[in-house]
């Protein structure tokens, strides 16, 4: 992230230094006021989600700058800054130099995004999509968006068709909010890509990456209790993946045709330790009615090889164990756009946790959820949105 | 009565027509653009393309979100209403991916603009048309 800041800082000086030079800034931005609350007492859903109303989880705020130099050179930063972890921090989302070879081939270079999902290049614009957050069960299996490195979009038409190939490589240093804990990764030589072909109606997409990854956690763990090794307490600094080859797949597609909405994606991530495979889908259908687009969402998450044999990992094998978030789920939404710049969203999920885990519920140890919630259980979610753009 | 009628038809008539006059696509007079069907006019303004069938660079000018005239054109060219277009917009933005076409106020702020603009192209009333104006496209 500090290569994007330095990379935005450049990007700012010139933007101010341009401005003699005739060189015009254009700034939009977008803002997402959310609340959401889970109906589990004292149990809590990815650190923030508790049972009362809560706004950090989804309220956030963003900047994008952008400079066009030449026909050819242009720089654009995106300044994010939001409620959950950083406490309104203002961090550079992405910041790059893009130049244009000619009308088929750029290249970026900078702190680009990751093209993983159908949604990830717009992920923090609520306006952009119909939910008030995208399905959990898929984004957030690799809950990184952007990367210090290179990207050469290549674009072309093909007999109605638009095709897009994104390239991309690079390195990051991050950290996400997971499982409960703030996890601490490393991802070098990341190499990767996605593939759309669109036209009007119609987008198919399809994404890979690949990295080396680097995942620990200094946080303080909650209280682990064990029949076999009894409790566990304190700050555990664990190595959760130790340059471990990461690799995550991805098909989409969504339809935009008359008044139906349809958006459906398959993803899958291998890992080898601690969770060799997990896949995620969703698919969301919709009906638009004026300015009214009920929708309903079903999604699952599944996890393979589970690693939970205590005498293996020993310590590791507590966090590893509730690593797994088996769910499915069912949302039911409503979009109103009010104007033609901000939407009001409503959305109740109602989810069942599978395969003897927490599911999205934060983990208090192997077999242990938050809040006394039971394996295999389920909840109810409710969230309300705004979203503008500007 | 039956020239009552004759009368109320003439006025729904008119007052249908003025509400749907139909949208052009122009360039200046002296512009070298050719004639655009509706894709390759949706290509333009969508930021697909930046030229024009024959080779030559495309300027396209957008005019304000409020103006009636920018709704018909979404309609009847981009195929989508304003709350699809502008979606479109925010995910092309903040991706990175492009920004919109530069906005003018209403018909007339839109021919003033070709005037100086020989790249230009834009889209205005049919009403409007006139001899600063060459037509590229019509779509009633």
């Amino acid at each position: 992230m500090n290569q994007a800041r330095k990379a935005l800082v450049a990007i700012c000086c010139l933007a101010s230094g341009v401005t003699s030079a005739a060189v015009e800034v254009t700034t939009n931005g977008f803002l997402t006021a959310g609340t959401t609350m889970i109906d589990e007492p004292d149990a809590t859903f990815n650190s923030f989600i508790k049972d009362r109303v809560g706004f950090e989880y989804d309220s956030r705020m963003g900047l994008r700058f952008s400079a066009q130099i030449n026909p050819q050179l242009e720089f654009a930063a995106q300044l994010l800054s939001r409620a959950r972890l950083e406490g309104w921090d203002v961090k550079a989302d992405w910041a790059f130099a893009s130049y244009k070879l000619n009308d088929h081939v750029s290249v970026r270079a900078g702190s680009v995004r990751i093209p993983l999902y159908l949604a990830s290049e717009y992920v923090e614009v609520g306006y952009a999509y119909p939910w008030v957050r995208p399905p959990a069960e898929v984004y957030r299996l690799t809950p990184v968006n952007a990367t210090t490195g290179v990207s050469v979009p290549l674009k072309a038409n093909l007999g109605g068709m638009d095709l897009l190939v994104q390239p991309m490589t690079g390195s990051l240093g991050t950290t996400i909010q997971s499982r409960g804990l703030e996890i601490d990764i490393v991802a070098e030589n990341m190499v990767g890509g996605s593939i759309d072909l669109s036209n009007d109606i119609l987008r198919l997409h399809a994404a890979y990456l690949s990295a080396k990854v680097f995942a620990d956690t200094q946080a303080s763990v909650p209280l682990f209790v064990a029949p076999s090794l009894g409790p566990v307490t304190g700050d555990l600094g664990i190595t959760l993946l130790d340059s471990s080859n990461y690799q995550a797949w991805d098909v989409g597609m969504s339809v935009d045709w008359k008044n139906i909405l349809l958006m459906t994606e398959y993803t899958h991530t291998h890992s080898w330790v601690p969770l060799d495979d997990q896949f995620g889908w969703y698919a969301t259908l919709g009906y638009k009615m004026g300015n009214f687009l009920p929708y309903v969402t079903y999604a699952e998450r599944r996890s393979d090889d589970i690693v939970n044999d205590p005498s293996t990992f020993a310590n590791e094998a507590f966090l590893l164990a509730s690593f797994a978030q088996d769910q499915n789920s069912m949302t039911l939404g409503l979009r109103y756009n009010i104007g033609n710049a901000s939407a009001l969203k409503f959305e109740v999920q109602q989810a069942s946790t599978q395969g003897d885990t927490c599911g999205f519920i934060d983990g208090a140890g192997p077999g242990v959820c938050s809040g006394d919630f039971p394996l295999n259980g389920s909840y109810n979610m409710y969230s309300v949105a705004y979203d503008v753009v500007f | 009565m039956k020239r009552f009628h004759r009368l109320t038809t003439v006025v729904l008539l008119t007052a249908a027509m003025s509400s749907q006059a139909g949208v052009v696509v122009v360039a200046a007079a002296n512009s070298s653009a050719p004639a655009l069907s509706k894709d390759t006019a949706a290509r333009l303004f969508l930021g697909k393309d930046s030229n024009f069938p024959n080779g030559s660079a495309a300027a396209p000018v957008d005019q304000a979100e409020d103006s009636p005239t920018r709704s018909e054109f979404a309609k009847k060219v981009l195929a989508k209403d304003d709350n699809q277009v502008k979606a479109y917009w925010s995910q092309q933005i903040f991706s990175g991916k492009g920004s919109p076409p530069p906005t003018a106020a209403d018909d007339t702020a839109v021919k003033n603009w070709l005037a100086n603009n020989l790249k230009g192209v834009g889209y205005i009333s049919s009403s409007a048309v006139d001899g600063s104006v060459k037509v590229l496209l019509r779509v009633d």
